[in-house]
């Protein structure tokens, strides 16, 4: 152990966020999020050796411990969870990654479709809450998601992120 | 499969996932585009989930006990390491001690003794053997284990209450401290169920930060129960 508690204190304010940050992005839920983040930070406490960039380890760290419990799931967990099926889709940076993601949203979808996907991926709603809000049938939200899973993917076939 | 089957599929994939069945997965991974929808999904969810607004201080309120907890746990453990080597540094000390002393004692007094009540311990040790006159001496046949045996349990006769002596201080210290660690963790617990029903009333009851933080101070004192 070598940080008194106000030292790890300051690393933990500092670090924390951006952490639990990327953490709910890869396992998709904050409780499972908070249990990945809170064990790096108890190595960290624990570790005898000297870390130069505390903040670099942590999200390192929970990086790679969300990558081994993604891998650690099977098949109909991931489906549950909406993890993807293959791992070697995490090989490029993950922001870097979101970023593209979020601008081909913005310039490769119509509107009707870019309100969908957020309402259902950034919103976390239903079929059945989005077709309410957005006042269109279920199915329409369905074809909506299809048509802009299909634009993404076949701009990320040619520009894989 | 029709459109309407990959229309349903792609349905229960992205809202009902729980609902799909294993011949419906199975069928999903085997349709390259279906699975292509899929892990495009994946990556819209990872990409476009927005980031939780967390406040790192309430976080590190409740995070921090945890650290005390682990300490301790690996306090306990290197002590307990460090007791079973005590043990196992002391334990010959204990076996051997007594054994100098026998000998010492029996080596002055007389050097007829030793085999005398070897011969009795021979008796009360194996039943089968037929009994043997008291003074007679051991007998030529015995295979060369045996006297050791003999030796040990003669040894141990006269410091037997001080052995029982020392072994019931050591188990009852041992006892005092399971008790104690015990009791710990039953207030640790105590402690850890306090703090997630303040979270917990704090979020249903939509209470400001501040108020949760007080409730999380007041919560009982885990430093009377931590020793550290």
């Amino acid at each position: 152990m070598q940080y008194s508690v106000t030292e790890f204190e300051a690393i933990y304010l500092r670090c924390f966020p951006p952490a639990m940050g990327l953490a709910v992005s890869l396992l998709h839920d904050e409780d499972d999020a908070r249990d990945a983040v809170q064990e790096i930070f108890l190595r960290l406490w624990e570790s005898d050796t000297v870390i130069d960039n505390p903040q670099a380890f942590v999200i390192r760290s929970v990086r790679n411990l969300c990558l081994n419990r993604i891998a650690a799931a099977d098949t109909r967990e991931r489906f549950r969870r909406r993890f993807p099926l293959d791992e070697t889709s995490y090989s490029t940076d993950i922001e870097e990654r979101h970023l593209m993601v979020q601008t081909a949203v913005q310039s490769l979808l119509s509107g009707r479709e870019r309100q969908v996907v957020d309402k259902i991926y950034a919103e976390g709603l239903s079929y059945k809450e989005t077709a309410e809000r957005l006042d269109v049938s279920v199915s329409m939200i369905n074809k909506c998601i299809v048509s802009a899973l299909k634009k993404l993917r076949t701009h990320f076939k040619t520009n894989k992120p | 499969m029709t459109d309407e089957i990959r229309n349903s599929l792609v349905e229960k994939m992205i809202d009902r996932p729980d609902v799909l069945s294993s011949d419906e997965i199975a069928a999903i991974m085997a349709d390259d585009e279906l699975r292509g929808l899929y892990d495009m999904s994946a990556l819209l969810q990872e990409s476009l989930m927005p980031a939780p607004d967390v406040d790192a201080a309430r976080e590190w309120k409740v995070f921090r006990p945890r650290l005390r907890r682990r300490r301790r746990l690996l306090l306990m453990l290197v002590s307990g390491v460090a007791a079973a080597l005590a043990g196992l540094l002391f334990l010959p000390g204990i076996i051997s001690t007594p054994t100098h002393i026998t000998r010492e004692l029996t080596a002055s007094i007389s050097p007829e003794k030793p085999q005398t009540m070897q011969v009795q311990v021979i008796e009360t040790e194996d039943s089968s053997e037929p009994a043997q006159p008291a003074e007679q001496t051991a007998p030529a046949h015995r295979t060369p284990r045996k006297p050791d045996v003999e030796k040990k349990v003669v040894a141990s006769v006269p410091s037997e209450e001080i052995d029982i002596d020392e072994l019931m201080r050591i188990e009852q210290a041992r006892i005092d401290n399971d008790i104690a660690m015990t009791m710990a963790d039953i207030y640790e617990d105590e402690y850890y169920a306090y703090i997630d029903a303040a979270i917990q009333l704090a979020e249903c009851a939509s209470l400001p930060a501040e108020t949760l933080a007080a409730m999380i101070d007041n919560a009982p004192d885990i430093d009377r129960i931590i020793m550290l």
